[in-house]
């Protein structure tokens, strides 16, 4: 009998696990459709169509794989895969710093001027990306651009900001500005989520405001800095729309393959070269995953991902 | 999981029916003829939407993307007079905005409209190899309206002046150069004719006092630069419809060196600033007094109205552009044409509106008054109206007399058939070589290299 009655169970929570399964396979549904059409379906159409290649002369023949390895061994490709890492290697923690540094503030002294605060960092990201770069485009512009008075007032030059030598700082300031309290945001919510039971039993054991924003809060929130930091390293490996705005300034500064997303844009759009294009964008792809995976092992300790 | 896989290689499935149908069709096209294909459908345009409102009902309908300045009344003036068609006007964008749409609708095979407008520099790449995009008119009896118009644009839109048609010319920028008379005045220094008057006027300028500088060299100019070497008759891109295979590249010769010497040299000195051209702050350079002289395509001659931050005091003056010596040619630099393209519904009927749309007092009227486009039609350039025209901005000087004869005597040059990436390359070589003092020598030489590897790579024959 009791055999039996297992049996049932287990019978019954088959169907019932089916009938949930159908109910699950609704909900997400919308989202699968979605996912297919816009993410699978046009991926898998680039790969395609990264196996083929292209010259104005014969048009597209079947090649395999050589445009990777044409990608792999392009100097334009190499030059602008490095540019971004050095990007990266500037940016992430500059602005990471600085997210955590404002987000620790914040969090500590908890009147009006803190959320007020939180909403002036916060601002930048609600302006879409585009206008963010047009403005600051003119805010560098030597003629147009108020530093110029504004430098001048102390009888200064104002920095060459869209020289060559210039750009660099520049674009990381834009970024820098845009982002920062994105992050920011992200990390403040993470640090109320923490109980405040912690932070009493640290000061009742004589821990400094310092000392319990760095030895406490921080490593508490390291989860959340790991996700700020993909998202950062993300971001700037696929850097693309402030260099483009800003190169409408300076076309001979900025280069049209200035990073690897322009020098796809530019194959595609500017030389017709489609195929090559969907190998650039396609080889990014794969060492954007490849640096994701490489530094989420590397912090797998921090974000608490591991198994 | 198996479902997915199922639908996965469904998808792939799918698009490689795509693919090499997409692949066969550009096969066929090019066994048939070395033209693109041409169509006659009638009514396929009977829903077409447009920018413009069409009054008269049941009347076949042509597609044009232009992005010409009061389009919009030429348009509404071509469509009154006619009964047999009526124009369907898009802005599609400008330049290369409308390029990449052209780009997007060759690669989608459909949603290209029937006529679009085309600058000279990018007709030979809608020519080329697979990429037949753009009609020949010539079927049309294009051919025989070679004479309405200047011989440099005729060469330009029949690639080398053969019995191939592929635009009909519109405007074109003849060079010239526009001058701040209250500054040479006020500094006592005499407006130069030559380069070398130009260099020494632009020294004695700085000498005498003045904060800005004669002038700017573009190494981001893309045409300019062509038309610059070319003034110097040195001939760097060769392309023609008789060797469509063929392509030459040449900036190793004497000619360009010495042009791109004397800019490196002027640069060098300080005698003019290297800023990038057609950026806010360059035309605001160009009105508030940084520069003295805009040696420039005639287009610019109207864009300066109404730029903000402008000098109050200026004179402006138009002249020609300073010359090498007494054989240097005439030059153009861009202007534009319309093209009719192989996704034409009824190409007959395209090419009609293609080669007749301007063909009118009345348009042509609107073209040069309200549009500011320089004319291409001799009819015009020779008509005492045009010539007297005077403009305020310019003191009233009649500017016609100094830029049309430069237009007439324009013979032409050739582009590239992948024009938008060796303006890129030459954009960056010549960076270098005006502001990093680069070997120029050696930066031609190299620029010659990745554009002649370019070529072959693309599968085109490079002259040697």
């Amino acid at each position: 009998m009791p055999s039996v009655n297992v049996h049932h169970i287990a019978m019954r929570s088959r169907t019932v696990s089916r009938k949930e399964n159908a109910w699950g396979w609704f909900f997400t549904a919308p989202f699968a459709v979605i996912f297919l059409l816009f993410l699978v379906v046009p991926l898998t159409y680039a790969f395609y169509v990264s196996l083929f290649s292209y010259t104005q002369l014969r048009g597209t023949v079947f090649s395999g794989l050589s445009n990777y390895s044409r990608a792999f061994t392009d100097p334009i490709f190499i030059r602008g895969m490095g540019r971004v890492i050095v990007y990266a290697v500037v940016m992430v923690p500059v602005q990471l710093i600085l997210a955590l540094v404002l987000a620790l503030v914040i969090d500590s002294i908890k009147n009006r001027f803190s959320s007020f605060s939180r909403l002036a960092f916060f601002l930048p990201y609600a302006i879409p990306v585009v206008i963010g770069a047009l403005m600051w485009g003119f805010l560098y512009s030597q003629q147009m651009g108020p530093f110029t008075s504004i430098f001048g007032i102390f009888g200064m030059k104002a920095p060459a900001f869209l020289s060559p030598d210039g750009i660099f700082g520049s674009l990381v300031n834009v970024v820098t500005w845009q982002w920062t309290g994105y992050y920011m945001v992200i990390l403040y919510s993470a640090l109320q989520s923490v109980p405040q039971e912690i932070y009493e039993s640290a000061r009742l054991d004589g821990a400094s405001e310092l000392q319990i924003a760095l030895k406490i809060k921080t490593p508490i929130i390291a989860s959340s800095l790991v996700m700020v930091t993909v998202f950062s390293l993300i971001g700037t490996l696929q850097f693309y729309t402030e260099p483009m705005i800003l190169r409408n300034n300076v076309p001979s500064v900025i280069a049209p393959e200035y990073t690897p997303n322009m020098y796809a844009q530019a194959l595609a759009f500017n030389y017709n070269q489609l195929n090559y294009s969907a190998t650039i964008s396609f080889a990014l792809g794969l060492l954007v995953v490849l640096f994701s995976v490489v530094f989420m092992r590397l912090t797998r300790h921090q974000s608490g991902l591991e198994d | 999981m198996k479902k997915s896989m199922r639908i996965a290689s469904t998808c792939i499935a799918c698009l490689s029916i795509l693919l090499v149908s997409a692949c066969g069709g550009a096969d066929s096209g090019s066994k048939e003829a070395n033209e693109a294909p041409i169509h006659s459908d009638a009514k396929a345009n009977n829903n077409a939407k447009c920018q413009n409102t069409i009054k008269k009902q049941g009347v076949e309908k042509v597609t044009v993307w232009a992005w010409y300045p009061a389009m919009e009344k030429m348009v509404d003036t071509f469509n009154d007079r006619h009964d047999d068609v009526q124009v369907c006007w898009t802005r599609a964008g400008s330049g290369q905005t409308q390029y990449q749409k052209i780009a997007t609708a060759v690669k989608a095979k459909s949603g290209l409209a029937d006529v679009v407008q085309v600058e000279y520099d990018v007709i030979s790449q809608y020519v080329s190899g697979v990429e037949k995009h753009i009609v020949n008119l010539n079927q049309f009896g294009a051919d025989r309206l070679s004479n309405k118009f200047t011989k440099g644009v005729w060469n330009s839109v029949s690639l080398g002046g053969g019995k191939s048609v592929y635009a009909i010319p519109v405007d074109q920028g003849p060079y010239i150069m526009m001058y701040r008379k209250d500054i040479f005045d006020k500094y006592g220094v005499k407006v130069p004719t030559t380069w070398q008057e130009y260099e020494q006027a632009g020294k004695e300028l700085r000498q005498k006092g003045f904060q800005g500088h004669i002038g700017n060299y573009e190494p981001s100019g893309n045409g300019s630069n062509v038309t610059l070497i070319a003034q110097n008759k040195g001939k760097v891109y060769e392309y023609s419809a008789a060797q469509p295979d063929k392509v030459g590249v040449n900036f190793t010769s004497q000619e360009s060196k010495a042009v791109m010497e004397y800019w490196q040299r002027l640069a060098k000195e300080g005698t003019v600033t290297t800023d990038d051209a057609y950026t806010a702050e360059w035309y605001k350079k160009i009105v508030d007094g940084s520069w003295a002289t805009a040696v420039c395509a005639s287009w610019l001659v109207g864009s300066l109205r109404g730029i903000s931050g402008a000098d109050t005091s200026a004179n402006w003056k138009v002249a020609p552009a300073p010359t090498w010596d007494s054989s240097t040619p005439s030059v153009n630099f861009g202007g534009s044409s319309l093209a009719v393209t192989d996704q034409a519904k009824d190409t007959k009927m395209a090419a009609k509106v293609a080669m007749e749309f301007f063909d009118n007092p009345d348009i042509q009227q609107i073209a040069v008054t309200e549009s500011g486009l320089f004319p291409t039609w001799t009819a015009i350039l020779h008509s005492d109206a045009f010539k007297n025209m005077t403009d305020p901005f310019y003191g009233d000087q009649k500017i016609n007399n100094v830029i049309a004869p430069v237009a007439m005597a324009y013979k032409g040059y050739d582009f590239l058939p992948f024009q938008p990436y060796a303006y890129d390359e030459q954009t960056k070589v010549f960076t270098d070589i005006v502001r990093n003092g680069a070997d120029v020598s050696g930066s031609l030489q190299s620029l010659n290299t990745t554009l002649s590897n370019y070529a072959t790579q693309q599968g085109f024959t490079v002259k040697q």
